[in-house]
């Protein structure tokens, strides 16, 4: 295959790619950071990386894991540059807890038990937002987009242990405001 | 552990198991929602007229500064030509009118002071400083010559 051909069907992967896992990686960023506009810079920003360092991609993980890993790191770089810039005023577009707890799941229900899993979706927010960003990613990447231990662990480059221990810890975290609400 | 406790475990786990699964289908939602929304990149009208507000009076701020700047930076200069010149016509005026004194001054000043060495030099300064300093007796015997003549 002559290196033009390779590189158009290395192209025509990548394209395929992003179609596929651009709405999974923009809804990690916007439940890490719930900030829309962020996190879809934060999406453009990750595809961006991923086409520059596509050749290097070897494929040992699988291309969402190499995406998710490319999207915690872009996070966790703009949260200490937030951090680092303190004197700055940097508008936070971050919805509140009221707001991201405003779409409840469909689904037949009273208005009674709609008050309920609303109260109960404000509680698991506020667990997610005191959480550690470490312990946030690994809560986030297990409930929200399912992703088996292994793979986060690849993700996040933890032990697989350690993913357990801090999804251990946010559990309980979440257990205990929710006991303490109900 | 009694099968109550067993059964609150399990109700237990069940509602966090419903909590968790409400949470991921509402972030589900949320995100199609957001991620189908139509996007519209043209800044409000409000904002872009603001904006060419501030942009315009800033240029104007720096265009009348340069100017000033350069105005008193030429009358300036203007100014000190002017002054250098009636100065110098002065001094040209005032030499014309004493040519004798004018030339003395310029040999003078011109003329080396041949002949002079440092020590006649320096002596010469001593006699003008110095002044005869009265001897502290010499009133008195001032009086004794008096008394003395009477």
């Amino acid at each position: 295959m002559s290196p033009e051909a390779a590189q158009e069907v290395a192209a025509e992967e990548f394209a395929r790619i992003v179609a596929a896992l651009r709405p999974q990686i923009f809804r990690f960023l916007l439940s890490s950071t719930r900030d829309v506009d962020l996190a879809e810079t934060l999406t453009q920003d990750c595809f961006l990386k991923a086409h520059r360092n596509w050749g290097q991609f070897r494929g040992e993980s699988s291309a969402l894991t190499w995406l998710m890993r490319i999207a915690i790191n872009l996070e966790k770089d703009n949260w200490r540059n937030r951090r680092l810039q303190f004197w700055r005023h940097t508008r936070s577009h971050a919805v509140d807890l009221d707001e991201a707890s405003e779409w409840l799941p469909s689904g037949e229900r009273t208005a009674e038990q709609q008050l309920l899993a609303q109260e109960q979706l404000k509680s698991v927010w506020k667990v997610v937002g005191n959480l550690s960003g470490r312990q946030r990613s690994i809560f986030l990447l297990r409930y929200v987009e399912e992703m088996e231990l292994n793979e986060i662990a690849l993700a996040l480059g933890l032990s697989e242990g350690t993913v357990k221990a801090h999804l251990s810890r946010a559990l309980a975290r979440v257990r205990g405001e929710i006991g303490s609400r109900v | 552990m009694t099968i109550e406790t067993n059964k609150a475990i399990e109700t237990g786990e069940m509602e966090l198991g419903q909590v968790l699964s409400n949470f991921r289908q509402s972030v589900h939602a949320w995100s199609d929602a957001e991620y189908n929304r139509p996007r519209t990149v043209a800044p409000s009208a409000l904002r872009r007229t603001w904006r060419m507000t501030v942009a315009w009076a800033l240029g104007c701020v720096l265009a009348a500064g340069s100017l000033s700047g350069g105005l008193f930076e030429l009358r300036h200069k203007q100014e000190m030509a002017r002054a250098a010149a009636e100065r110098d016509t002065h001094l040209r005026q005032a030499a014309a009118a004493q040519p004798a004194v004018a030339q003395a001054l310029v040999k003078q000043a011109d003329e080396p002071q041949a002949g002079v060495t440092d020590e006649e030099l320096l002596a010469a300064v001593d006699k003008d400083v110095s002044r005869v300093a009265p001897s502290a007796m010499e009133p008195l015997a001032q009086l004794m010559d008096d008394n003395g003549g009477r």
